[in-house]
């Protein structure tokens, strides 16, 4: 689990050392934020410039675990995409191995709730939909949502796109033989 | 001088060194396992992970952080689709030169023409007639899992799938052949006529920026559209391989980066078509924002490079590669 706390005042923390978008508890404040990119023809390189500017937040102090942030070339330095692409940053897994843990931090299966909106008559209309998913009585934890026309989609199969959550169960159960071996008993059911 | 990114088919060279590069990141350690990303290991066991293997985990961890209740991502089902994809496809490119011992102009990505194929061949045909099949490997083999057993990419050559999105929609580790099954669900390839409409799109895209769009090139071309089923481009080409090619981790294969690629060149072929017709949304997302990752100015979710390039920052990379 990464080190961010729910109430931290820099709720747009883009450190490279967790780049989690939650919350951070570095104690400090974002209060101003430019970007800038373009072509330097002299180096021959694209320049992506982001400053942000930090001020500290009066109650709390900078936690040591984000110490970095102020001298972090990406919050507060010149960022040149063609430096990273051509070696700096492809040997240099760290990001991704910080991503992994807030990954494994926050499960990434909270249920999503789809919410269709319409009207008629006059009348506003909010549908939400929730689903959960089971197969031989275990949970599929890849979110399932609800177009606005009523197509139903599955993250775990990004691709896809059927009219009936039953048909697309039933694609995912194709689709993952190792996790839904066949079984010569199988009956359709409706 | 820019590199030149060309159809597989058309340079034997360019094939080559596509073929060259996918077996030289997949053999070349990420000095990284399944283990120290906290992928689950399975009966597999805890797998180690080349250059080549986190290209999918990239891909799959841009669709974990989700907007607006899981209708669009950091990289799909909304308008960063294209420049999300761009920048994924850029640094793969850069990656490969290294691993080929190339300069920054002496190898461009190349793509596969599948509209030309769905047009040329019929759907059977399609499973075995064009050139691409011949580079690249063909279809998996029926009844062995629709595992791979011919081309570069095989397990004769040592090619193993490391990790995979499984049914359940978690990482998992695994050791496997690549696995193909084209045809898969009765469809087939998109058709020139489906790319001539793709092009026909008078707008990037339009609220409420997700698969339901339209009008919208970035939808038409992802393949949502459900008002025009038939066209799904994008999508459909997933689909239709089949295999590994379906879930999250689709850039297993190395298919998934010659269709894009290609969807690419037409995004760059539309825009050049249509240089009053500007990437929408502009700005950058405030906090809190449900299309945040997916504005002009905000950053893209990069996971291999310490910086996050803008989404702005890949409307325009003709200093870095052009189509031919």
């Amino acid at each position: 689990m990464d080190s961010h706390g729910a109430s931290c005042p820099n709720p747009h923390c883009t450190c490279a050392s967790c780049d989690c978008r939650q919350p951070c508890t570095c104690g400090l404040r974002a209060v101003a934020h430019n970007e800038d990119t373009r072509w330097d023809a002299n180096d021959r390189v694209l320049r992506h410039t982001v400053t942000t500017t930090f001020q500290p937040d009066g109650d709390r102090p900078p936690a040591s675990t984000h110490a970095q942030h102020t001298a972090a070339p990406s919050m507060s330095a010149t960022d040149d995409v063609n430096a990273a692409l051509q070696g700096g940053g492809l040997d240099d897994h760290q990001l991704l191995v910080s991503y992994g843990s807030t990954q494994q931090g926050h499960g990434g299966h909270e249920s999503h709730t789809s919410i269709r909106n319409a009207s008629h008559n006059g009348h506003r209309i909010e549908i939400q939909t929730t689903y959960r998913v089971l197969v031989d009585g275990k949970e599929l934890s890849g979110h399932f949502g609800v177009d606005q026309d009523g197509t139903t989609h599955y993250h775990g199969l990004p691709n896809y796109q059927q009219a009936s959550a039953v048909d697309l169960v039933k694609t995912v159960i194709d689709q993952f033989p190792d996790d839904f071996p066949g079984s010569s008993s199988d009956e359709e059911e409706g | 001088m820019a590199a030149v990114r060309r159809d597989i088919t058309a340079n034997p060279t360019d094939a080559q060194r596509f073929v060259e590069a996918v077996q030289g990141l997949k053999q070349t350690s990420a000095n990284l396992s399944t283990a120290d990303l906290g992928i689950a290991s399975g009966a597999a066991g805890p797998q180690a992970l080349s250059r080549w293997d986190v290209y999918a985990i990239w891909h799959f961890w841009s669709m974990q952080e989700t907007f607006s209740n899981g209708r669009r991502n950091a990289a799909h089902s909304g308008p960063v689709f294209l420049p999300w994809h761009r920048w994924f496809l850029l640094v793969l490119e850069f990656d490969m030169r290294q691993v080929l011992g190339l300069g920054r102009d002496d190898f461009g990505l190349p793509y596969w023409n599948w509209a030309a194929d769905g047009e040329q061949f019929t759907p059977t045909q399609q499973r075995t007639q064009p050139d691409v099949w011949s580079i690249i490997g063909g279809n998996g083999q029926t009844g062995v899992g629709d595992l791979i057993d011919d081309g570069p990419f095989s397990q004769l050559q040592g090619f193993q799938v490391r990790v995979i999105q499984n049914g359940f929609g978690n990482l998992g580790a695994v050791n496997r052949p690549l696995r193909r099954n084209f045809g898969n669900g009765g469809s087939r390839l998109p058709r020139q006529a489906e790319l001539d409409r793709t092009l026909s799109q008078t707008v990037y895209d339009s609220s409420d920026w997700d698969q339901g769009s339209d009008p919208s090139l970035r939808n038409v071309l992802e393949g949502w559209q459900p008002r025009h089923p038939q066209s799904q481009m994008h999508n459909r080409v997933h689909v239709w391989v089949g295999g590994d090619m379906g879930p999250g981790t689709s850039p297993n294969d190395p298919v998934f980066f010659l269709n894009h690629c290609f969807v690419d060149k037409i995004w760059d072929d539309w825009q050049a078509a249509n240089p009053g017709l500007g990437y929408l949304p502009g700005g950058a997302s405030p906090q809190g924002d449900p299309l945040f990752r997916h504005r002009a100015r905000d950053p893209l979710l990069s996971l291999l490079t310490r910086q996050q390039p803008s989404v702005q920052s890949m409307l325009d990379l003709s200093t870095f590669y052009t189509y031919e």
